[in-house]
């Protein structure tokens, strides 16, 4: 039997409960058990385990030897760090060269891949071969494209005359950082395009249509119509590509090992030579506290300003 | 969406089903009376010297009934990290390889290694006690060392060498020097470096040179607080590094290419020079077109040094460790197998794969010359090693400082102040 | 039919040189990204075949001879046939598991309004923040605690635990984005809550559920640092571990190295081509149309 009116509709389901009281207790039970299992894994074998390193991060320990309590004396330690500091003014420069590189040109390319084009699907597979790839080849391959000798780099930039411009780009402290964020930046760009072009297919086709009829350019309906209806998956990218940059680890450890002199060190690079080499678990649990809660505020800020400008 | 997740589904199952019958695998091997001791080694390259250990462990198993050692080789690279973290879980292996001095005193004092003095005496006229002392500690042996490492060597090419002018390798440091303006200026790279992983320029070349200029019993007097890091002789000596830099002795991408890249690019020729230690023996004499072009020879010595220009810096190479929780029918059986592999016979095969060894063993013509000439430069004395002497922190310091003077970014005497701060620091 | 092709023209306000100009450039665009991304992939694949004496000499050209034994050593020494099947397991069945469990706490934090919802979706946004690497030591404690370390089943659970973040996060965003009457013609059917989400929501999700299924399987396919600290077993580990035992301390076995990682790198790919239709697939029959 279909019901001619409408049912009050808010979208939550939630008058789902205003059937019967039995409904009521059902949906609570259907919320509980829905998201039990995820929070029941995700608190036991990761929430667990990072306040673990945060009770860690008041101890003096070196693995070997019982704990002694240090209170705050490991952050005190901390913020006095000139090399600490140093990790995390990098860790900024990935931070910001990864959302201004892999964002837009991963928002770019999907939009270019989104038409209908002979080839796409295979550029699109090749977009995002990088992001499976295993660091240890991303990280010899550029490396020899770096070389300063015989790196592909520098014989392009002899071949067409430009001489001065080679650098010893890896070893060189004022060029290795930019070196390995061109990487890093290369390396995840085809994860945000898979993003994008999920979401850029779920735009309806009418919508699209409807602009291209009332004469708009490609360049106006992709800034006034597009844009906005996927600013949403925009933000999704921009908060992974931010709390990814923060907590970046394995490309830069292959490639340079935070060298040379510390001048490619991040903050989770700092923090594992603390743990592992140095013996001071303390510390380096002190470090990984700093990072939390620093990503925490950064993603705060930046989803603020995103999120004003989208209203 | 169902058809895909029905086959999903079934692959599931399938590994599921396969999982678990890999599991029921091992319920089988537990037998009676048998005492299995689990090892921990980094023997994953196919190394000679890691045929051998496998060789004769394998031998042991055989020939004992009653012991089975297991064999569990990680990266070397990766090798710290686990077992620190076992080491923090309180869940080490039962035996474990080791370094020496400060590497393995952590274990040490938390008292993870058992101390194996019940029969060090089955060494005692094998090993000499300077060697034996690299692995112990307030008195206690803790390990027996398989080969020396002896980390300052320099492998030359000869042809190259003497087309700048030398007939004869330099012996002085001047000479050396002259020897590297030489090569310059015919456009050869005079000295293959790869300082990537930080650790070459103070183990291979400032182990050495500091000692000649500041003898050995500098290291342990200022760890003790006798001394300090900033002495006129341990600045000249880190400025050696910076020297040598700024004379363009070495590659351009020392800074970017590992030791085994550079060693490689001394096997193709690029290089007329390289320095390393007694663990690129092996690879070179394989590698190279013709070994009777490559020399070797010690480091040379330093005018004004207050150390003697002869001794070279080595240490105790690959140990293995006991770990202090076994019961005693487990000990016993530990004890067994370390009598049974550090035996002449190990030694012996270990020289053939030209590995230098800490046992004194008959070497007859089928040994390379330069293995004979690298392993007598051991009888002249060894000095202290730096990172296996120093703290990791200050190993830490070392290392990134030797790599800031090569890029020009600090001084000897500004590194010699940052280890003195850090060591007081650390008191 | 002219003039509405004159017409569609005057709209369009372009010439067919401009289009094809348009055209062109794009395409270059596109290559010149596709080669760029290509080049590391070609350079393993023909690095794989060269022996290791030639790589240390020639590290750009093609091999001088193609040498077979590179994959031959590979499978053998780092006995990649158990690997791989210790690998297809756990990235298959963690990825199934965390994108089940992920999707249907991203159903209920996406289209129900409750007390919790906020604190609980970010809660498991926390995750995305967590350092992996201040995890390791207690994750091992934790783990021998629970008895779950060198098990088949051990890798499952921190491969969960760290990736059900992204996967919620991305799902609930899309599941947020679907039009509010979705549900309603399967409620007036009586359909039950879970009804909803399995014959509804979750083929609606498509294109997001490939994208996180992609994702799981490819973090997990590639994670090192709890598969080396959790597992010992060498009949239990990894393919990134196996693949870790080329590079040693002083020699490294390219030949071999480049071999296996090109032998590990089929899996994701076919498995990439397979979920791929699914991502471009939009949204199916059943949706309400605009």
């Amino acid at each position: 039997m279909v019901h001619h009116d409408r049912l009050p509709n808010d979208g939550n389901l939630s008058w789902i409960g205003g059937k019967t009281v039995h409904l009521v207790k059902r949906r609570k039970i259907a919320i509980i058990l829905g998201i039990l299992p995820a929070l029941l894994v995700y608190v036991v074998f990761a929430i667990y385990p990072i306040i673990q390193s945060f009770y860690y991060s008041l101890m003096d320990w070196d693995g070997f030897s019982e704990m002694t309590f240090v209170g705050m004396d490991n952050f005190s330690k901390l913020f006095q760090d000139p090399l600490f500091w140093n990790s995390v003014k990098n860790n900024l420069f990935v931070v910001i060269a990864s959302v201004l590189g892999q964002v837009p040109i991963a928002l770019f390319i999907a939009l270019l891949l989104n038409r209908k084009l002979k080839g796409v699907k295979i550029f699109r597979t090749i977009g995002f071969l990088p992001v499976v790839l295993s660091t240890v080849v991303i990280s010899l391959t550029w490396s020899l494209i770096y070389n300063s000798k015989y790196g592909m780099l520098n014989e392009f930039l002899r071949a067409i005359g430009l001489d001065s411009l080679a650098q010893n780009w890896l070893g060189d402290t004022k060029w290795a950082m930019m070196a390995v964020l061109v990487t890093v930046i290369w390396q995840f760009i085809g994860l945000y395009l898979i993003i994008f072009l999920a979401a850029l297919q779920n735009i309806p086709v009418e919508i699209v249509e409807a602009a291209k009829i009332d004469g708009a350019s490609e360049w106006t309906t992709t800034w006034k119509i597009t844009l906005p209806m996927i600013w949403d998956t925009v933000i999704v990218a921009v908060i992974l590509c931010i709390s990814g940059s923060l907590k970046t680890f394995d490309l830069i450890y292959v490639m340079t090992h935070g060298g040379p002199a510390h001048s490619t060190d991040v903050m989770a690079l700092y923090m594992f030579n603390e743990t592992f080499n140095n013996l001071q678990y303390g510390y380096g649990s002190a470090v990984s506290v700093f990072i939390f809660f620093f990503s925490l505020i950064l993603i705060f800020i930046i989803t603020k300003l995103l999120g004003k400008k989208m209203i | 969406m169902k058809k895909i997740s029905f086959i999903l589904f079934g692959i599931l199952m399938m590994s599921v089903l396969a999982a678990c019958s890999s599991g029921d695998d091992k319920e089988a091997s537990g037998d009676g009376e048998v005492v299995e001791l689990k090892l921990w080694t980094d023997w994953t390259e196919d190394r000679p010297e890691n045929t051998v250990y496998k060789d004769i462990i394998a031998k042991f198993n055989e020939e004992h009934e009653d012991i089975n050692i297991i064999i569990e080789s990680i990266p070397h690279d990766d090798y710290e990290v686990k077992l620190r973290t076992q080491a923090a879980g309180k869940q080490l292996p039962d035996l474990m390889r080791v370094w020496p001095g400060t590497r393995v005193a952590p274990l040490v004092e938390g008292g993870a290694l058992l101390p194996l003095n019940s029969i060090i005496d089955n060494w005692k006229d094998v090993i000499p006690d300077a060697i034996l002392q690299d692995y112990a500690v307030d008195g206690n042996y803790y390990a027996i060392p398989s080969n020396i490492s002896e980390t300052s060597l320099i492998f030359y090419n000869k042809e190259l060498v003497k087309q700048a002018g030398y007939a004869t390798f330099p012996t002085t440091y001047e000479e050396l020097k002259g020897l590297i303006e030489a090569l310059n200026d015919s456009g050869i790279t005079p000295i293959a470096l790869g300082n990537k992983a930080l650790w070459p320029l103070q183990s291979v070349y400032i182990s050495t040179i500091a000692d000649r200029f500041t003898g050995s019993e500098f290291l342990e007097n200022v760890l003790n607080g006798d001394g300090t890091f900033v002495n006129d002789q341990f600045i000249s000596a880190l400025s050696v590094v910076g020297e040598l830099n700024k004379l363009g002795a070495f590659n351009e991408d020392m800074n970017t290419i590992d030791e085994a890249q550079s060693r490689n690019e001394f096997i193709k020729g690029s290089a007329a020079m390289h320095f390393a230690g007694s663990w690129a023996i092996g690879p070179i004499l394989d590698s190279v077109e013709n070994v009777d072009n490559i020399g070797v020879s010690a480091f040379p010595s330093f005018e004004g040094g207050e150390g003697d220009q002869e001794k070279i810096a080595g240490v105790a190479g690959g140990g293995i460790a006991v770990n202090s929780n076994l019961s005693e029918k487990e000990q016993e059986a530990a004890f067994e197998f370390l009598k049974y592999f550090y035996s002449e016979e190990m030694y012996q095969q270990l020289v053939k794969a030209n590995i230098v060894v800490p046992a004194i063993v008959e070497m007859d013509d089928s040994i390379p010359q330069i293995f004979k000439d690298a392993n007598s430069f051991a009888q002249n004395g060894l000095s202290p090693v730096y990172d296996a002497t120093l703290t990791p922190e200050l190993t830490d310091i070392i290392n990134n400082g030797l790599q800031s003077i090569t890029i020009g970014e600090k001084t000897p005497e500004e590194l010699a102040e940052e280890m003195q701060k850090e060591l007081e620091a650390s008191r | 039919m002219d003039t509405i092709a004159r017409i569609n023209q005057e709209i369009n306000g372009t010439t067919s040189t401009k289009k094809r100009m348009k055209k062109t450039l794009i395409y270059m665009i596109l290559i010149l990204f596709a080669i760029v991304n290509v080049y590391p992939i070609v350079w393993m694949a023909i690095n794989s075949f060269k022996s290791e004496e030639e790589f240390a000499v020639n590290q750009f050209g093609f091999p001088k001879e193609f040498v077979f034994q590179n994959y031959v050593d590979a499978w053998h020494t780092a006995n990649l046939g158990v690997l791989f099947k210790n690998s297809i397991f756990v990235c298959i069945t963690a990825t199934i598991l965390t994108v089940l469990i992920g999707a249907l706490a991203s159903y209920f934090l996406a289209r129900f309004t409750f007390k919790m919802n906020k604190f609980l979706y970010t809660f498991f946004i926390f995750g995305l923040l967590i350092p992996i690497h201040a995890t390791l030591v207690p994750m091992f404690i934790l783990m021998r605690n629970l008895g779950l370390l060198d098990t088949p089943i051990t890798l499952l659970f921190p491969y969960m635990a760290f990736h059900l973040p992204i996967t919620i996060f991305i799902l609930t965003s899309f599941i947020k984005a679907f039009p509010k009457d979705i549900e309603e013609s399967a409620i007036m059917d009586g359909a039950g809550i879970f009804r909803i989400f399995w014959s509804i929501i979750l083929p609606m999700s498509r294109p997001a559920l490939a994208t996180v299924v992609i994702l799981n399987f490819i973090y997990n396919w590639n994670e090192f640092s709890f598969a080396l600290v959790l597992i010992n077993d060498p009949t239990l580990q990894t393919l990134p571990l196996g693949l870790a035992n080329f590079a040693g301390q002083f020699t490294t076995n390219y030949g071999a190295q480049m071999a296996g990682l090109t032998m590990s790198l089929i899996p994701i790919i076919i498995f990439y081509l397979f979920l791929e239709k699914e991502i471009v697939n939009g949204m199916t029959s059943g949706a309400v149309k605009g």
